[in-house]
């Protein structure tokens, strides 16, 4: 009850400020002293409402609080965020402008094609969560376990669908990886996203995915997984065995984190760096991301350049393997 | 997913709290006029109203946000009746009877109709989601890349009908229009092409450039060049529809209801597909198509229906599996989920009273829409009696406001003046427009589609013949094509490429 | 140029000729000939089909011997209005950047409306500053838009 009326407190407020406009929000006045100064912008390299625009969402206020300015979120989308990246890159390096970003798109673009910027461009602030990918077939498939679809694939080349989203993804980089290790053909068919992947999963036109682990915990009901390409088991669903477990060597999965331009000064990335770890430390914070399929990390400045530092080199070998088939 | 009459009236009885009303009149306010305003969408809107989840509880957060969805929709087609800019490609079918209304000092009874027609089918796809999601939600799961293929090509084909009489201007334009989306990237591999090494042109052609491009500023231009003191008659001819033309758009209103709500269960083609759909559909079925692009007020009534009911759909398979058809709707989804519930047939089971006092608040939301957009139809339509001079500049504005905030990229706005230009001449050479859009608007899907389906057939092209949903596409596709050509070469009309309109 | 028939030639001409470099450029796309759909194939198509209405269109044109119709180009004046109303379009769009959206936007309005009506010079600066404020105000700072601010930076 009492919640509802502060709701209705709220509406009200929202209303008058429809009807009367703003003008009181003015975010640079104060002499410059420390960073930050002025208000922030938070850059967004996909479409508002998706994976990487909801954390964005969800960190501003509380970025807010602990820097003591105005974030806002700016969208520069396209070209599976090699756009946003690429204006990241050629932005002024002074702390005010960051992105968020994804290992390993911020390596396998590169790699692909010239996109306009370089990953050692990509300076990695905090990278606060994982997403493990799995390999999952539907509930109703006869397929019951790894070694059951390992040896369908083997018997027939081609005729395995897994489905992923993107090309020149970790999700195509792990079926490509998963191929060689069985030593099968697949059929890799890629999806401009993961919810249409996940519905044409569903809809059972594919045999079977790579899927993201939140992904996998929306339709836990409806999807059976077949193993994790993780190191240890996804906390969140502990009796699934990995596939290291069942003798495929992979690790795959996509990391998400906030990078700043390169030049941006040591201070100012500490600061940054501080405000983001406080949110990360945050068992709220923790709790959600769990809650939401994803495993939550908490990767500084140092840690990540060096983290990102050895996923190219990692990709870099395995993207020229895949070339040379 | 299970219907009782206990619990619908339980959801009116929890979506009629005050608090919820005034969630509910909230979104749709806001709705309308993120609808109206140029450069923000439902999905922006809802994006940036994200945070609030905080602070109001569950029912009415999301009542909130489906009311902004929804409420979007009626208010999308005011500037494209009004001023020709379709803010969303949504709308185009609207403008093209809903601007001549306007321009014949008509845009009163289109505005009307139009928030007439949206409530009617808005209510009726609401029904239908009401009573019969459990049966199709499956509907939703049986489309793969074959289907949606065999859609988006059946889609191409109303080229035939959109282009009038000059059918080799009408392929021409949408060769032109499928050309401007294969630049930049492929959309599945990333590959890049067509760009003759120009990075920008890397992200590609938003078909929103193209559409306010060839809509808007070509338009303007017109009126430039004509030296217009006002862009339309100055008699304006009443304010509202008379019942006589609401009785005329009653079967309209009902068949874009039916085509807006299927469709509007199948992710990804919604709602730009459904209305092209409708407006064909209703051309087909009229007994003087000729009057179509001419101000037929159906024309406006079926796609402004059809993109009411497809939202309406659109919560099927949101609700049944979490799966969003659209943008708006997975912003819509990343609330429910901020709020902890998984939508899916759990939310049903675990959370009833949620579910369908959010279903029973959109009833409602329907209502407060047609109260809140009727009696601004009057002042819309004012909008008609400001001299062009001073309007002229302020379309181009809400032109560059909204072409820049697709990607906020000063490149696409840019892109929106080249085509401004490549409009105003195609409009001196009488090149039809919508074939243009048409392709542009559905060529993405149509290759990612193509692409993906032939990796599952490992090549083979018979994968659209040989699974029933697909092959009945393919065949009404085919049949529309033979009997465009089959018209063409009876009437022996040697002014084919001439021209397609008589005034 | 003057006749419809006319246009239609040099419009068929210009469209075929564009759809010859966009087969040259999909030829030059680079991509695995193994893909079930290979890169190319889309292009090409779409090359080919412009190609192929482009020409058809001229040489239909060009048969055409019926009554012709007449193009309604605009006029000296016309043609004068359209080119300064274009050129204030491109320096609109240009300086959105290192003027900001909002201050440009009022010189834009208000230099339109003044060209087309050299009257209404008083409703030309009120609508103006007008547009510029509601740009700030409701684009800028309620709904949070990211246009370039320019010289409002700071």
């Amino acid at each position: 009850m009492k919640k509802s009326n502060v709701g209705m407190l709220f509406a009200l407020l929202f209303l008058v400020a429809l009807g009367v406009g703003p003008g009181s929000r003015t975010a640079w006045s104060e002499p410059a002293k420390s960073f930050p100064t002025r208000q922030l912008t938070y850059l967004v390299c996909f479409d508002p409402g998706g994976q990487s625009d909801r954390e964005a969402r969800r960190q501003a206020p509380l970025l807010e609080k602990f820097l003591g300015q105005n974030v806002i979120i700016d969208y520069k989308i396209g070209g599976g965020g090699a756009l946003g990246w690429r204006v990241l890159t050629k932005a002024k390096p002074d702390g005010y402008t960051f992105a968020g970003f994804n290992i390993p798109h911020v390596i396998l673009q590169p790699l692909q094609q010239d996109v306009g910027y370089k990953t050692e461009e990509i300076v990695p602030l905090f990278i606060f969560h994982k997403t493990p990918l799995a390999l999952a077939v539907l509930e109703t498939s006869p397929f019951k376990t790894l070694k059951d679809l390992i040896d369908h694939a083997k018997k027939n080349p081609y005729l395995v669908s897994v489905g992923g989203s993107g090309a020149y993804t970790g999700y195509h980089m792990a079926t490509l990886r998963f191929e060689k290790l069985i030593g099968a053909k697949l059929t890799y068919v890629p999806y401009t996203g993961a919810a249409p992947q996940m519905t044409s999963f569903l809809g059972g036109h594919l045999v079977a995915v790579f899927g993201a682990s939140d992904d996998l915990t929306r339709y836990r009901d409806k999807v059976r997984i077949l193993g994790f390409a993780t190191d240890k088991r996804f906390p969140g669903f502990p009796d699934v065995p990995t596939l290291k477990e069942q003798g495929i060597d992979m690790v795959e999965g996509v990391d998400r984190g906030v990078a700043v331009p390169p030049g941006t000064p040591p201070d100012v990335i500490k600061k940054l760096e501080a405000a983001f770890m406080d949110i990360a430390s945050k068992p709220e914070f923790q709790e959600e991301q769990r809650k939401n399929g994803f495993i939550p990390l908490a990767i500084g400045h140092e840690e990540g350049k060096e983290y990102l530092k050895r996923m190219t080199a990692l990709y870099t070998e395995i993207f020229a393997e895949v070339k040379k088939r | 997913m299970l219907f009782s009459w206990d619990l619908l009236i339980q959801g009116f009885a929890d979506a009629l709290t005050w608090s919820n009303l005034l969630w509910a009149f909230v979104g749709c306010l806001v709705g309308t006029l993120i609808g109206v305003l140029p450069g923000i969408g439902p999905s922006a809107g809802i994006a940036i109203l994200l945070p609030l989840t905080t602070m109001i509880p569950p029912t009415s957060g999301i009542i909130m946000m489906a009311a902004i969805y929804y409420g979007a929709m009626y208010g999308g087609s005011t500037t494209a009746i009004v001023v020709n800019i379709p803010g969303e490609a949504s709308s185009v079918p609207t403008c093209i009877d809903g601007y001549e209304m306007a321009k014949q000092g008509r845009a009163g009874a289109a505005l009307g109709i139009s928030a007439i027609s949206s409530f009617v089918a808005g209510t009726l796809g609401l029904v239908g989601l009401t009573f019969f999601a459990p049966l199709l939600a499956n509907v939703a799961l049986a489309f793969g890349p074959p289907e949606y293929f065999a859609l988006m090509f059946m889609g191409l084909s109303l080229v035939i009908s959109l282009s009038g009489r000059a059918l080799l201007k009408g392929l021409i334009a949408m060769s032109l229009g499928l050309l401007a989306s294969l630049i930049g990237q492929n959309p599945l591999t990333g590959a890049v092409r067509l760009t003759f090494g120009w990075l920008d042109l890397m992200a590609g052609v938003s078909f929103i450039s193209v559409i306010i491009g060839l809509f808007a500023i070509s338009e303007v231009m017109i009126n430039v060049e004509a030296a217009a003191t006002l862009i339309y008659e100055t008699k304006i001819k009443g304010w509202m529809p008379t019942w006589k033309e609401i009785r005329q758009c009653f079967g309209a209103m009902l068949r874009s209801t039916g085509i807006g709500f299927f469709l509007g269960l199948l992710p990804g083609c919604a709602p730009a597909v459904t209305t092209f759909i409708a407006y064909d559909v209703e051309k087909r079925f009229s007994k003087t198509p000729e009057r179509f692009g001419k101000g037929a007020i159906e024309g406006v009534a079926a796609p402004e229906g059809a993109n009411n009911a497809t939202t309406s759909g659109g919560f099927v398979p949101l609700f049944a599996f979490g799966l969003p058809t659209g943008p708006a709707l997975a912003v819509l989804l990343g609330g429910l989920m901020m709020y902890g519930l998984q939508p899916g047939p759990m939310l049903f089971q675990q959370n009833p009273k949620f579910v369908w006092a959010v279903i029973a608040s959109m009833y409602i939301g329907n209502v407060i829409l047609l109260v809140l957009n009727l009696p601004l139809v009057g002042f819309w339509a004012r909008i008609a009696l400001i001299p062009f001079p001073i309007l002229g500049p302020i379309i181009i504005l809400c032109c560059v406001i909204g072409a820049y905030s697709i990607r906020f990229l000063m490149f696409d706005v840019w892109i929106t003046l080249v085509f401004g230009v490549i409009g105003y001449l195609m409009r001196k050479l009488s090149f039809p427009i919508a074939p243009m859009v048409l392709a542009t608007v559905l060529a993405p899907m149509l290759e990612t589609s193509l692409q993906q389906s032939l990796l599952i057939s490992l090549g083979s092209p018979f994968i659209f013949f040989t699974r029933p949903i697909a092959a009945f596409f393919m065949a009404l596709a085919f049949l529309s094509i033979l009997r465009g050509i089959w018209i063409q070469v009876r009437t022996h009309a040697p002014e084919i490429a001439i021209d397609e309109s008589d005034d | 140029m003057r006749s419809q028939r006319r246009g239609d030639i040099v419009a068929g001409c210009f469209i075929a000729l564009l759809g010859a470099v966009v087969i040259i450029a999909a030829s030059r796309i680079p991509g695995d000939p193994e893909e079930r759909l290979p890169p190319r194939t889309l292009p090409y198509a779409v090359g080919f089909m412009t190609l192929a209405g482009g020409a058809g269109l001229a040489f239909r044109s060009w048969r055409y011997r019926g009554q012709d119709l007449a193009i309604k180009w605009p006029d000296r004046d016309g043609a004068l209005r359209i080119a300064v109303n274009l050129l204030l379009l491109v320096l609109y769009i240009a300086l959105i950047e290192p003027l900001g959206m909002p201050i440009v936007t009022a010189l834009y309005v208000a230099a339109a409306i003044w060209y087309i009506d050299r009257k209404r010079i008083v409703a030309a600066l009120l609508t103006g500053a007008g547009s510029g404020v509601v740009v700030y105000y409701l684009f800028i700072k309620l709904l949070e838009l990211q246009f370039p601010l320019g010289l409002l930076q700071r």
